[in-house]
């Protein structure tokens, strides 16, 4: 018996639904998900109910629990920090300092911290910390 | 003259390479992106180290290992805080001084500025 010639499928088109799918999860986190801040360290930021929301920005201050500092992406001393804060605010507008400290940084450190930003001249100052759904 | 075109039949473009980027880019989305929600607890003006004004009218609040804290040196619960500091609120000199003592940590810092920040007083200074 012989059989006619089966039409080979494209294989392309067993592919589509897949593409489908995925796009449609690439548009998913495009909208839903904003960039997570860029750091060397790993910082779990503390929890508070309430603040003014905001995006995580580029220029935010990273400290994590044993007090080292990430500043643009490199890890820096606090003098660096100074340094650096003042180049930025030099070249003009830095409207708010952002420093997102860990949340089991001791205290006095992050004063210490709070020192190196405001010796650069730089006055609005906030924490961030992440929200938390309330009590 | 008629000149016969040929029509060819278009070739159906390849769709491997844009999945190819699609998928990159959807990896890329996943693996650097966070649904996480941040808020921002605003300090400004303060000035660690700057020598305060005067002492009248300064609220000292200190805050001890494990949360507690006290004002002007008398025991408080977070809860009573707000209302400890509104009693205040009508005079301009009041400011209050956040100082974290040893084995304080940022959450605990954090939980006393997300109290205070309801408060009717808009003066902080945070100070070592």
């Amino acid at each position: 018996m012989r059989l006619g010639d089966i039409q080979p499928k494209k294989s392309e088109d067993n592919i589509l639904p897949l593409i489908n799918v995925v796009f449609l999860m690439l548009i998913f986190f495009l909208v839903a998900a904003t960039l997570k801040p860029f750091a060397g360290l790993d910082v779990r930021p503390a929890e508070a109910v309430g603040g003014a929301q905001t995006e995580n920005s580029p220029d935010t201050v990273l400290v994590d629990a044993s007090g080292r500092i990430s500043y643009e992406g490199a890890v820096v001393t606090s003098k660096e920090l100074t340094e650096r804060l003042k180049i930025r605010l030099q070249q003009g507008a830095m409207p708010r300092l952002k420093i997102l400290p860990d949340k089991a940084l001791p205290g006095a450190q992050l004063l210490d911290v709070l020192a190196a930003a405001t010796a650069s001249g730089a006055r609005h100052v906030s924490l961030i910390t992440a929200r938390s759904p309330g009590p | 003259m008629q000149v016969d075109t040929p029509i060819t039949p278009r070739r159906r473009m390849s769709m491997t390479p844009l999945i190819d980027v699609v998928f990159l880019l959807l990896i890329f989305f996943m693996l650097a992106s966070t649904f996480m929600k941040y808020s921002r607890i605003d300090i400004t003006g303060s000035m660690p180290g700057r020598a305060a004004r005067s002492v009248h009218g300064a609220l000292y609040l200190r805050i001890h290992e494990g949360g507690r804290i006290d004002l002007n040196g008398a025991p408080l619960e977070l809860a009573g805080l707000v209302a400890a500091l509104d009693r205040h609120a009508d005079d301009e000199n009041a400011r209050i001084i956040i100082r974290p003592l040893e084995k304080t940590t940022v959450q605990d810092v954090v939980n006393v500025l997300d109290v205070v920040r309801r408060s009717r007083l808009r003066q902080l200074i945070m100070a070592r």
